[in-house]
């Protein structure tokens, strides 16, 4: 028999079998990610989905998260979420930067200010902006650094955050270089002395405490 | 909603339920193949529609779902029709009492309305008719003051002129009366 048009009752109700899921973790993503601006995320979060691209979506719940309208600044995670969407693309078109930007409910603004300490024309290189995010995150070229390898390491988190010490030159060296205080000789010799120290012992590796240890050594001698 | 107050970790973003619940029900109405792709298409109608009306499902969710402990979230919307009229001069008010008072029985009445019509949208025609409405009101009594202060006048300059015309009339017949006593 076919079924009638009319509707009779909740059983008449088709729910398509995959539907559950997808709703479970549209939910789930949202209470971890916390998104300020609820719509603009989920259209975000649907629209990655449709496309395969990695989800906006954190890893787990950040604590001091801006929950408020008003208080919406880069934060760690969310550096960690758009690395994560856009790192495996090496150069990034400035508009999609945006929209990923805006789905994550940043405002423009800082985006804006982030770009101005390096110019570029319509696509940046990703890990060039990742270093200029981190150091948007932390004031000090060292709380910068520090930042980075807590977002990129692959280590579990609260552990000696390390990652390979070819990325970590790579973003000292550039963010050094935009620094006009810190001349090319001294980074050099920085980055020679710590690849001497510590990436003889520890596999290529530096995590956070090798470079805290050095750089206070070396720039502030007791 | 969680517990107001409580120090509780994971939390439901506000008003993410209203959309969960929007999002749900179209899927079931429409039951699309893509159901990833019909939810982005979904939602970007709502981000547009968000910039061209200003209403946001989840704020609004947000304000439904808090109203018992905050109610005054939904007197917001109101002034839309409640600030127009009290923006007038304060000499102006005070002769219109009569349309004041329907001023606020409109309002009563819409605020009645309000928590139910959830499709109700701050820049809608209700409520724009309803201020238009105010404005005629308030037009009509400025219009009937003005005839009566002009109506007031032409008494006045009526019984003064009828005073002035007897004034006259009766020096006329004092003359008049002294005239025939000389003829006399």
């Amino acid at each position: 028999m076919p079924l009638p048009d009319t509707m009779f009752c909740a059983q008449q109700i088709h729910i398509p079998p995959e539907l559950p899921d997808i709703l479970k973790q549209f939910t789930k993503a949202a209470i971890r990610t916390q998104p300020t601006d609820v719509l603009q995320w989920s259209a975000g979060y649907f629209s990655a989905l449709s496309r395969g691209d990695p989800l906006p979506v954190k890893e787990r719940v950040e604590l001091p998260v801006a929950t408020q309208k008003t208080d919406t600044g880069l934060t760690r995670g969310l550096l960690k979420v758009l690395h994560k969407q856009l790192a495996h693309k090496g150069t990034v078109d400035l508009k999609e930067l945006q929209d990923k930007w805006k789905t994550l409910c940043l405002p423009v603004e800082t985006l804006k200010f982030i770009l101005k300490m390096d110019p570029v024309e319509d696509a940046v290189e990703w890990m060039k902006f990742f270093s200029l995010g981190c150091s948007a995150l932390g004031g000090t070229l060292q709380s910068a650094m520090k930042h980075g390898c807590e977002i990129l390491t692959e280590d579990p988190e609260g552990g000696p955050a390390r990652i390979p010490f070819e990325t970590f030159s790579y973003i000292f060296s550039y963010l050094s270089s935009l620094d006009q205080d810190r001349t090319e000789s001294d980074t050099n010799l920085f980055l020679n002395h710590l690849e001497e120290t510590v990436v003889a012992r520890k596999n290529g590796m530096i995590g956070v405490s090798d470079f805290f240890i050095e750089d206070k050594k070396k720039f502030h001698p007791v | 909603m969680s517990i107001p107050f409580s120090n509780t970790h994971c939390q439901i973003p506000q008003g993410f339920g209203n959309l969960l619940e929007g999002l749900t029900r179209e899927i079931l109405r429409e039951q699309p193949d893509n159901i990833p792709a019909f939810a982005a298409a979904y939602f970007e109608n709502l981000l547009e529609k968000r910039e061209k009306t200003n209403f946001d499902p989840a704020e609004w969710g947000a304000k439904v779902d808090d109203r018992f402990y905050n109610n005054h979230a939904f007197k917001v919307q109101q002034p839309c029709g409640a600030t127009e009229p009290e923006e007038a001069p304060p000499e102006k008010r005070a002769p219109e009492k009569d349309t004041s008072q329907e001023i606020v029985k409109e309002q009563e009445i819409q605020a009645s309305f309000v928590p139910f019509g959830i499709h109700l949208q701050s820049g809608s025609p209700n409520v724009e008719l309803i201020t238009g409405h105010a404005w005629c009101l308030q037009e009509e009594a400025n219009i009937d003051e003005e005839e009566e202060a002009a109506a007031a006048a032409i008494k006045i300059q009526a019984a003064f002129r009828g005073h002035k015309a007897r004034k006259e009339m009766k020096e006329m017949k004092v003359q008049g009366s002294t005239e025939e006593q000389e003829m006399e």
